[in-house]
């Protein structure tokens, strides 16, 4: 276990070396990145000097890759666009991206595994195909073109507003209509961020259960008489939503990916929306702040999903 | 399903190579009188705030979604493949770089990784395809790698080695025709989720720049109108939908074919 566990850490050193190596070579040395902006006359000088602030442009190569790691994780890194602290700017955003998030995760935890256990107990009925070609939709149509459709029947429907974080006149609101109003802007975007996960995850809960019960002990639970609900539940969903861990860890870069659409659908002010206007607006410390966080977690996310998985699964043995 | 899935796709891409003679109008063709027009009998689908078919600029659009999704996973199976065999092939150091550089790769958020060099490099669509095919291959690097771990211990690999044909033969003709099958399966399911990352690009205004129609840039004009011309949006979307479907159909299709142990999966 401890061998297993060192070398498991110093491939987690190696790969965040990489994410450094590889965000700093996208940001100062591809075609196209921002010293290819200092040669360009129609640059101002005041984002030229703040560049080369940023970037030590003026440094040997090999030093202006350590300023850069080093102005990257100690917080030193200024946004072209109005020179405030990139993480700073992160920080006002995420917490509502997290709880735009955690909103959806609980819509698709609370919904997926039910559906999929059940599509599992009936497999071929029609519910299940009805259910298997519903998660095909799901995964195939454009997440912004269901937020538009939604958008649309539900302004239609209700005429009341769907875009922001809240209704932007609110003076005369009282505390229970503020609060019904936040909730309702929440409602509509973690929806549409719901249905791709909801999709997928009933499909492998579904999979995952129709060879599980197939397992002896299954029909040993069945055989001495245990309720149905309590085999399905109790025996089965166990074993067949271990693997579920491991997703964990590849969460994070789909939930920033996600986010920047539907972020910018919904007018939503989260981190998927700062990436998109940093990108817009050329903003290149804030956009490779993110992209290589995100890496980061990721790579964290992954470990820990490693480790858990061991601990939760006694069969599993690291050598 | 899957035969279902091939059928369309097979339509898809009669659509697309006869749209010229398809189209009733030319897709750039601009009548103001005539703009956001409903569905109608002169124009199936309605027209757009310039008063363009949008029935015909749809047809053309699927020249555009289909190139994008086959040549940026052309791009991505090809260097899938070429650091998958020699990872697996090598073994030892050279496949620990190269599987810690695939573990780099994937902790990126590929569509942020996508949509931000895009940027850096501007929307043209052969950039679209050469980027999204560069941040998508380490999926098929790992899988092909695997293949070869397995296949490279086979008696008919030591003999070709003991009769001294050189690695390279060795390879890509002797190895590489056996791990085919999975690739084939990826390979579709990627054009599935290609055709919806240029989508995603598009809508951010980051894909195939106008007048050129995509399906992507058509629903993305038209959601200003969208209160006032729903066939802006409902109908490019449902071409996308469809397209994507028939690709993931056959996917999965393909999959339960060559390799019945996973039958039902998803």
């Amino acid at each position: 276990m401890a061998k297993f566990f060192l070398r498991k850490l110093f491939q987690l050193f190696l790969t965040l070396v990489g994410i450094s190596v590889l965000s700093w070579v996208v940001i100062t040395q591809a075609p196209g990145s921002p010293i290819a902006l200092t040669m360009d006359p129609k640059v101002s000088p005041q984002i030229i000097e703040q560049m080369m602030k940023n970037y030590d442009l003026d440094k040997p190569i090999h030093q202006q890759y350590y300023l850069w790691l080093k102005k990257l994780f100690t917080g030193k890194l200024y946004s072209f666009k109005d020179g405030r602290p990139v993480l700073e700017k992160i920080n006002e955003r995420i917490w509502n991206t997290l709880l735009l998030n955690l909103v959806a995760t609980i819509i698709v935890f609370s919904l997926a595994i039910p559906l999929g256990v059940f599509s599992a107990k009936r497999q071929y009925s029609f519910l299940d195909n009805l259910g298997t070609f519903g998660a095909y939709l799901g995964i195939s149509a454009p997440g912004f073109w269901l937020a538009y459709l939604l958008i649309l029947g539900t302004v239609e429907l209700f005429g009341y507003p769907v875009l922001g974080m809240r209704s932007f006149v609110t003076e005369d609101f009282t505390t229970v209509e503020m609060v019904m109003d936040r909730i309702w802007h929440l409602m509509l975007p973690s929806i549409i961020l719901a249905i791709g996960g909801l999709a997928g995850l009933s499909r492998y809960t579904r999979s995952s259960m129709l060879e599980v019960v197939r397992q002896d002990y299954v029909r040993t639970a069945k055989a001495k008489g245990l309720p149905d609900d309590h085999v399905y539940y109790k025996h089965a969903l166990r074993n067949a939503l271990l693997p579920i861990i491991t997703i964990f860890g590849f969460l994070i870069p789909d939930l920033i990916g996600g986010s920047i659409i539907m972020e910018s659908v919904f007018a939503w002010p989260g981190i998927g929306r700062l990436s998109y206007q940093a990108v817009l607006a050329r903003d290149y410390p804030v956009v490779m702040t993110i992209l290589s966080i995100s890496a980061v977690l990721t790579l964290v996310g992954n470990f820990i999903a490693d480790i858990l998985y061991g601990i939760a699964d006694p069969r599993i043995r690291y050598g | 399903m899957a035969v279902g899935g091939l059928a369309l796709i097979v339509v898809i891409f009669l659509i697309a190579g006869f749209a010229s003679l398809l189209a009733p109008y030319d897709p750039g063709k601009t009548e103001v009188s005539m703009k956001l027009k409903p569905p109608s009998s002169a124009h199936y689908l309605g027209t757009d705030q310039l008063g363009r078919d949008v029935f015909s600029r749809m047809l053309y659009g699927s020249r555009i979604s289909l190139s994008v999704g086959f040549v940026a996973v052309g791009i991505s199976i090809f260097i899938g493949i070429l650091v998958g065999a020699i990872a697996g092939y090598y073994g030892r150091w050279v496949d620990s770089i190269l599987m810690r550089f695939v573990d780099t790769m994937l902790c990126f958020p590929s569509f942020f990784l996508i949509l931000t060099i895009v940027a850096l490099l501007g929307p043209q669509i052969i950039n679209i395809m050469i980027i999204i095919g560069v941040t998508s291959w380490m999926g098929t690097a790992r899988f092909v790698r695997a293949e070869f771990l397995s296949l490279k211990e086979r008696d008919y690999v030591q003999a070709a080695r003991a009769l001294g044909v050189k690695d390279r033969r060795i390879i890509f003709r002797h190895i590489l025709p056996n791990a085919l099958a999975p690739v084939f399966v990826s390979a579709t399911l990627k054009v599935a989720s290609a055709i919806l990352i240029e989508a995603g690009l598009s809508f951010l205004g980051f894909g195939v720049q106008p007048p050129a129609p995509s399906w992507g840039n058509i629903l993305t004009e038209g959601r200003t109108y969208i209160f006032d011309a729903w066939w802006l949006t409902v109908f490019p979307g449902l071409a996308i939908l469809i397209t994507v479907l028939s690709f993931n159909l056959l996917g999965d299709g393909l999959r339960d074919a060559l390799d019945p142990r996973l039958r039902g999966k998803r």
